[in-house]
């Protein structure tokens, strides 16, 4: 299938791209949604639901796949549709937001130490899958520093093309493996099925996950010390929701996006030139985004409902849970209890491959992010140094900060990731919510209403997924509140 | 674009790839040999990132 204008030649839009005018063909078009899918599967997957899973058991399943669910179709979708119908990126929605440029400097701000802390833990993951390819051939902290400052080289010089048919190629590999898996090893449906739905329901971890051992990360005693970061980094977290809306606008096709550009707010004039047949094309963009955030949220459903399941099949009954130094080994374990001992190798280099493309998704797009917060500061700074030179600078010093984080807890990255998933996934998530509801509902009508009629600004603002945020962020705020009661002594 | 493989012979690498992985993955199973299977899955995974990228490449 073609990528290109749909074919019905006799009824080309003149503001918006040609837009596919069935569901099946709006199938080809998808593509910013398996980005944030591929892109999410990472820590949050192969190691928190997996711990997730093997510490509390089959009931706490519906943390991470009703998170997804949330997340996706409630402040990700939100964030995506902005793109489509400003043609603009979340960071600029939030300018809008009063007290307008407050916002993105807030995010950009925050998210330099979330950031350096979620590529930190990442990075500090893959040198102990590294280290464990090696035999554990001398100390895991060189592992660590050698193969980040690759992603570093990696994300400064651009050259991912190549690498990523082969990232894709055993992302791809390692989720069909882990859902084969996941179906060998299922226990009853019915169990499954209670664990989905026993929503609010919390246990303590099993007794044994708790106990300190050489080499192994156990879980905290309290649950919600496990629980807050599966749900803050499942399908990723705030930062991921900002990405989404890039990519929306990266495509140059969905609705406004075709007009969107980093760097340049979008706006509502280019509706003034609409014609009834833009309009019939824009109700099928924006169909096709909807499309696109579903196959996103079904992917990443998937994906980590297969990690959590093996993880509590096949991890559990041998009391065996994935962190510290023996991060690589038990995750290999999971695979080779039911594989054998030949599919080893093949399981720790397919590790490697999904912790690395996310950490260097991660060092490519957060100093995007950062750069945003910089141009709301100092609105100049792209005249007098070029985008290209800007984004090198920042990845640099974001780089070296990451490492060191990295090398800080290159022997404990659960504990690192823990952190960072709880900073980005539920604090900003929260924030997230709050400022996609006071979009949706008072900035956008406003903007929009100077150049639409009432019946048009209706037809672009989303209802459902405006209430699925308002339930995403209250059950965020409510977990979220619950962890800072306890950590600050407030709450027992 | 660092790297770039020639149009014609991107497709051929796909096609080849799939091929070999399907085939690694078919005497791999009876044999025994899981490891030469799960290689085979990624050999034609890359071959389908290959065609997907294509896809996606303007014009």
């Amino acid at each position: 299938m073609s990528t290109g204008p749909s074919s019905r030649e006799s009824s080309k839009p003149a503001v918006v791209y040609p837009a596919p005018s069935r569901w099946l063909a709006a199938l080809a078009f998808v593509g910013p949604g398996v980005v944030w899918a591929a892109e999410s599967i990472g820590s949050g997957e192969l190691i928190l639901s997996t711990r997730l899973g093997i510490a509390f058991g089959l009931m706490l399943l519906w943390v991470p796949t009703w998170a997804v669910i949330l997340k996706n179709l409630g402040p990700g979708y939100l964030h995506g549709r902005w793109a489509v119908v400003f043609g603009e990126g979340a960071m600029d929605m939030y300018a809008r937001i009063p007290p307008r440029r407050v916002w993105p400097i807030i995010f950009g701000i925050l998210h330099i130490l979330a950031g350096a802390m979620s590529i930190g833990g990442l990075a500090a993951s893959v040198g102990i899958v590294a280290h464990t390819l090696a035999g554990r051939y001398g100390p895991v902290q060189a592992y660590t520093a050698g193969v980040y400052i690759l992603t570093l080289i990696i994300a400064l010089l651009g050259i991912y093309v190549l690498l990523e048919v082969i990232f894709m190629g055993m992302m791809a590999s390692m989720v069909i493996l882990t859902v084969v898996l996941a179906v060998l090893a299922a226990p009853p449906i019915t169990e499954i099925l209670k664990g989905l739905f026993a929503v609010g329901y919390v246990a303590p971890p099993a007794s044994w996950a708790t106990v300190k051992a050489p080499g192994v990360e156990p879980v905290a005693p309290d649950p919600l010390v496990t629980i807050l970061p599966v749900l803050s980094w499942a399908a990723g977290g705030s930062a991921s929701h900002i990405w989404y809306s890039y990519w929306i606008v990266g495509s140059k096709m969905f609705g406004m996006a075709r007009y969107g550009e980093w760097g340049r707010q979008g706006g509502v004039d280019k509706y003034k030139e609409m014609g009834d047949e833009d309009w019939k094309h824009m109700r099928w963009w924006i169909r096709t985004h909807l499309l696109d955030a579903i196959l996103a949220c079904i992917l990443t459903v998937l994906i980590i409902a297969a990690f959590f399941i093996a993880g509590y099949a096949i991890l559990a009954p041998r009391q065996l849970l994935p962190g510290g130094v023996k991060l690589a080994e038990v995750i290999g374990e999971m695979y080779t209890a039911y594989l054998g001992p030949r599919a080893l190798l093949f399981v720790l280099v397919g590790s490697f491959f999904i912790l690395w493309s996310t950490n260097i998704s991660q060092s490519v797009g957060w100093p995007i992010i950062i750069m945003d917060g910089i141009r709301y500061i100092y609105p100049k700074i792209t005249e007098k140094v070029s985008t290209q030179t800007l984004r090198r600078i920042i990845t640099v010093l974001m780089g070296l900060w990451a490492l060191a984080w990295a090398l800080g807890y290159a022997t404990a990255p659960v504990e690192l990731i823990t952190w960072a998933s709880i900073f980005d996934g539920a604090l900003l998530v929260v924030l997230q919510g709050v400022l996609s509801i006071v979009a949706w509902v008072y900035v956008a009508p406003r903007e929009l209403s100077k150049v639409l009629p009432k019946e048009r600004v209706k037809e672009l603002i989303p209802r459902v997924p405006i209430v699925i945020n308002v339930i995403c962020t209250i059950l965020f705020v409510y977990f979220t509140g619950w962890w800072v009661g306890r950590t600050l002594g407030l709450i027992r | 674009m660092p790297l770039e493989i020639p149009k014609m012979w991107r497709k051929r690498l796909a096609l080849a790839l799939m091929v070999l992985g399907l085939i690694m993955i078919l005497v791999g199973l009876p044999t025994g040999y899981i490891d030469v299977s799960l290689w085979g899955v990624f050999a034609g995974m890359v071959g389908e990132a290959i065609i997907l990228q294509e896809r996606k490449r303007p014009g």
